[in-house]
């Protein structure tokens, strides 16, 4: 009971905070999934605008050679003149009729750079078909994969990779006419070919000048400008052996996270070539902040009401003690003069002459005094926690002396009281307590039951019924009144409950009685309850009866 | 001495004709050297010289020589005659440039800035982890704008150098024309740690950027920079290459090279040497060519005014009869003249007299030619040196050094006493080097010192 309000404030706070915090968890969430798709989608966009690039920069050459390569001499002098020339071209190869390399001539004395070509293009001399035959490995498109792991792989062997679907140019009157890219790792760099096939099956093959490759992309990529358009974004070109061969974009972003990363493999002829997008988290985040802002705020405000209405409760509860606590101070006060009025009043009464208005104004001062020294008794135990005195105590005559105080009053109002005084025997009990009991339970009917007409007191044992079971001193006190509501017999034994109808309508009362009788009933073990009864109200005392050894 | 001199060339236009002589001896030679100065119709064109380190042989055994074909850039007239400049000036702005270095690099910056007008096209790029290109290319005329740019760099991150250079080369290509000169500045303090990096890969690129008419200087600020990377980009590339130690001389090494720039006098400069039949060619000193058979072809990418630049081609040539004159080859070079914006030829041929009189041989031997070819010859031996060192050979490559002083010791008691006091100077820096090879106190140092050095050599590069 006195976790109660606690616990029930808790409650009322976390309750909606959770509600809320689930809520929002999954509004976030949604966010999230929204934002990243949106993510996705502007890291493709923005990456398909440098593949573009890429692209362009590809089939410009493509184009180019293309209609250059038919007009070409073919004569080892005239080729030795378009490597020398063309710093595209690193190196040429000419393939025959006969499958055979036409160039560079066979000879014992190569140069060091030809010597190198030609251990490069050893698959080649193997079997040129490889240039256009070998196209599936890659899909043209390129294709969207997870954020980089497996970088390492280095080709320490000529490893034959791919080559672009065939295109037949259409221009050209011969149809048998095709030409095409084709791309291979050699040790740590990677090798690019240019290959056209003329009419009469002679390929010529142009190596790129691969430095002077991954130069013309990076000039024609944007740069680092610090403009607004590159602003929360990065981008980087990967090479073939994982290494970042140049990155552009905002320049306060680095690649940090593998959370925002997007990778797409570049396009042919350069497709294990990866492009890498790197977006700000600062823009992911903001709407997750700020939500847990707004739940952090309404947690504080929940808790802060939490805490006043416990406070509140706190200031009411100590103001009850401290009213309750001057009122029985102010009993105790009350007492000293009282017993005083009472004492004199009686000892007027035997003194008066047999004049029978005074010898009743007498007695109604003696009553009253009685009357009032209960009603502070009551108030006194109520506050202050009396100790229990258990001793043999003829229980009947007990209850037949408190009852007599009521008599004169009882008569007065017309109420007959039936004594069925049944036991006979001392019984273990608080002589003050049961006192007490009586005398709520009889000023009760006085009060709210006078119409009834009648009481019945009756006491009784109960034998031991059960083996394990005592017997009990049974003490029922019923009145013939209007009754209690079933609803108000719920609540009569709480401490200042009043029955709220016209039975207590002009009846003064503190509304400490029934609850005082029940804790006095408690303190001795016993029980007091309602029984129900078709008129009236019965009480009954129940005190389970201890050997009197 | 008249009696010896031959003459070889008659050029394609009668008027142009130089004097080359076969049998020269030293002082004919230097009159020959003067003969630009003398007609002032030749100062128009290059001075193109081929001689032979031996021009008499003896009679009865083949015999190696030397071959020598000298460029010599001819004098502006003025200012206003210089060539038109396209300049990318790509900066190092990683975090290793912070301070002192960054101030001395936007000095250089500025200066250049200075030195140029408003015909000349220039770009800045600046590169760290990324790369910015601050100044696009633009002519330059609005110097305030391009210097308050250049003021506001800020030094961070690591060092991209390949994707600098690209776009450095990027911003020359939108305005790349023959008719100017076309080059890339690069400045660097630290390992490319960013994009490709391999000296053979730059050098790769080098080659390329040569072939469509950009040549690329590299500087080098401080100990930390790749020097085979960097020597390797502006071999390739034609362009110079310099250490600087101490950033404060980075704006004299801006002004030297500015002076080069702005003397550009030819581009694109073929030269094609056919040898005669029975003469076979050995090597080439110092510059890259292409030997096929008996045709070697090598290519400067540009000639500075009134500066020499030259090729040494080792062969080896068949016996002859005593009296008997023997073609040897045929020079051709072929380049765009910038001053007239044309192309123009010249051609020169070069034979050898035997004799069978030893003294007549010895006194017949092209001084200034072998004290050329000693120095190549030694610098190639210098370069074995270095790769011995890396390879921890520290030892060996002292050895190597040691054994080439004495060398040049050798061919220089040859020369004439008059004569000797460059080989003694070579020979001194050579044994200063064998020292500094097999300590390892400073190497880091020395060897970027040394190889700036060998690529001055090799390429005849004036700072």
């Amino acid at each position: 009971m006195k976790y109660r309000l606690p616990i029930i404030l808790v409650l009322l706070i976390t309750l909606p905070l959770l509600l809320l915090a689930w809520q929002s968890y999954r509004l976030l969430n949604n966010e999230k999934a929204v934002q990243q798709a949106q993510f996705t989608q502007l890291a493709k966009l923005r990456q398909q605008q440098s593949i573009n690039i890429i692209k362009d920069y590809f089939n410009k050459h493509a184009n180019q050679w293309q209609s250059q390569i038919p007009q070409w001499s073919l004569t080892e002098s005239s080729l030795n003149q378009i490597i020398h020339q063309s710093p595209k071209i690193n190196q040429l190869f000419l393939i025959g009729t006969d499958k055979q390399r036409d160039y560079p001539i066979e000879s014992t004395q190569y140069s060091k750079s030809t010597h190198h070509f030609i251990q490069r293009m050893q698959t080649i001399w193997d079997d040129p078909e490889r240039l256009f035959s070998n196209d599936q490995q890659y899909d043209q498109e390129s294709q969207t994969i997870a954020p980089p792991n497996t970088k390492n792989f280095k080709r320490k062997t000529s490893n034959f990779l791919s080559s672009t679907p065939v295109k037949t140019v259409t221009k050209n009157a011969s149809p048998s006419t095709r030409s095409g890219w084709a791309m291979w790792h050699w040790e740590s760099s990677v090798i690019v070919i240019y290959w056209h096939q003329y009419a009469d099956d002679k390929i010529i093959g142009i190596e790129l000048n691969s430095s002077l490759l991954m130069a013309d992309i990076i000039a024609l990529l944007p740069d680092t400008d610090g403009s607004v358009e590159q602003q929360h974004y990065v981008q980087r070109l990967i090479n073939g052996n994982g290494q970042i061969a140049y990155e552009w974009g905002d320049k306060k972003l680095n690649f940090t996270q593998q959370k925002n990363l997007h990778s797409t493999l570049l396009p042919y002829p350069l497709s294990t070539w990866q492009l890498e997008y790197f977006a700000s988290p600062d823009q992911q985040q903001a709407f997750g902040l700020i939500s847990l802002l707004l739940l952090g705020i309404f947690a504080i405000l929940l808790f802060s009401m939490g805490y006043y209405l416990y406070q509140e409760y706190h200031r009411e509860v100590h103001l009850a003690a401290q009213r309750v606590s001057f009122v029985s101070q102010v009993s105790h006060e009350l007492k000293t003069p009282l017993t005083n009025i009472r004492l004199y009043a009686e000892m007027l009464e035997d003194s008066l002459d047999d004049e029978p208005k005074s010898q009743q104004y007498s007695q109604i001062i003696v009553n009253e005094s009685q009357r009032l020294t209960r009603l502070i008794n009551n108030v006194l135990s109520f506050s202050r926690k009396a100790k229990v005195h258990l001793s043999a105590i003829n229980i009947d005559e007990e209850i037949h002396q408190t009852v007599e105080y009521f008599i004169p009053g009882f008569k007065l109002r017309h109420l007959q009281v039936n004594f069925q005084l049944n036991v006979n025997q001392p019984i273990f009990a608080d002589s003050d307590g049961l006192d007490q009991i009586v005398n709520n339970l009889l000023s009760n009917v006085e009060k709210y039951a006078v119409k009834g007409k009648q009481v019945d007191i009756i006491t009784e044992i109960i034998p031991v019924l059960e083996p394990n079971s005592s017997a009990y001193f049974i003490l029922k006190i019923r009145d013939y009144g209007k009754g209690i509501t079933q609803h108000a017999q719920k609540h009569i034994f709480k401490p200042f409950y009043r029955v709220d109808d016209h039975i207590s309508e002009g009846v003064s009362g503190t509304g400490i009685g029934l609850s005082i009788a029940l804790q006095q009933a408690e303190r001795m073990g016993a029980t007091l309850s309602l029984t129900p009864v078709d008129q009236g109200a019965c009480f009954e005392f129940k005190l389970p009866i201890k050997d009197l050894n | 001495m008249k009696k010896h001199k031959i003459l070889l060339n008659l050029g394609k236009n009668l008027g142009n004709f130089l004097l080359i002589t076969g049998l020269a001896s030293f002082s004919f030679n230097s009159a020959a050297r003067e003969a630009p100065q003398m007609h002032s119709k030749k100062a128009t064109q290059i001075h193109l010289q081929a001689d032979l380190s031996a021009p008499i042989m003896l009679s009865g055994q083949k015999d190696k020589t030397f071959i020598k074909v000298s460029l010599t850039g001819f004098k502006l007239d003025s200012k206003a005659d210089r060539t038109p400049a396209n300049i990318a000036i790509v900066l190092d702005r990683s975090g290793s440039m912070n301070g002192e270095k960054m101030k001395r690099a936007k000095e250089a910056a500025l200066l250049a800035v200075d030195l140029l007008n408003k015909n000349d096209i220039l770009s800045i790029i600046g590169y760290d982890t990324r790369v910015g290109v601050l100044v696009p290319a633009t002519k330059v005329s609005d110097k305030k704008h391009i210097k308050s740019i250049i003021q506001r760099i800020r030094a961070d991150g690591s060092t991209a150098l390949f994707a600098g250079v690209s776009k450095g080369a990027g911003e020359i290509r939108k305005f790349l024309d023959k008719e100017r000169i076309n080059r890339i500045i690069l400045l660097s303090d630290g390992q490319a740690n960013q994009g490709p990096s391999s000296p053979s890969e730059l050098g790769q690129l080098g080659a390329a950027l040569s072939k469509e008419g950009m040549s690329v200087t590299t500087i080098g600020l401080g100990v930390g920079y790749n020097e085979d990377l960097m020597t390797q980009l502006a071999g390739y590339s034609d362009g110079n290459h310099a250490f600087v130690e101490n950033a404060a001389d980075l704006a004299k090494v801006f002004q030297y090279e500015f002076g080069d720039v702005l003397s550009v006098v030819a581009q694109d400069v073929m030269i094609n040497i056919t040898l005669s039949e029975g003469v076979k060619p050995i090597r080439l000193l110092g510059r890259e060519g292409d030997i096929k058979g008996n045709i070697i072809k090598t290519r400067l990418n540009q000639l500075y005014s009134e500066q020499e630049k030259y090729i040494l081609l080792e062969v080896e040539i068949p016996e002859g009869k005593a009296k008997e004159i023997k073609a040897v080859a045929s020079v051709k070079v072929d380049y765009q003249n910038m001053r007239y914006k044309k192309r123009e030829q010249l051609d020169n041929q070069l034979s050898v007299t035997y004799s069978a009189v030893a003294k007549e041989v010895k006194q017949a031997i092209n001084q200034p030619v072998v004290i050329e070819a000693t120095k190549q010859v030694v610098n190639e031996y210098r370069k074995k040196a270095v790769k011995l060192r890396d390879k921890g050979q520290r030892k060996e490559a002292g050895l190597l050094l040691s054994k080439s002083v004495n060398f040049i010791k050798e061919k220089n008691s040859t020369l004439d006493s008059k004569n000797r006091a460059e080989l003694n100077v070579y020979s001194e820096e050579i044994s200063n080097d064998a020292e500094d090879i097999v300590n390892t106190e400073n190497w880091n140092k020395k060897r970027k010192s040394l190889k700036a050095r060998e690529y001055k050599l090799e390429k005849q590069q004036k700072y």
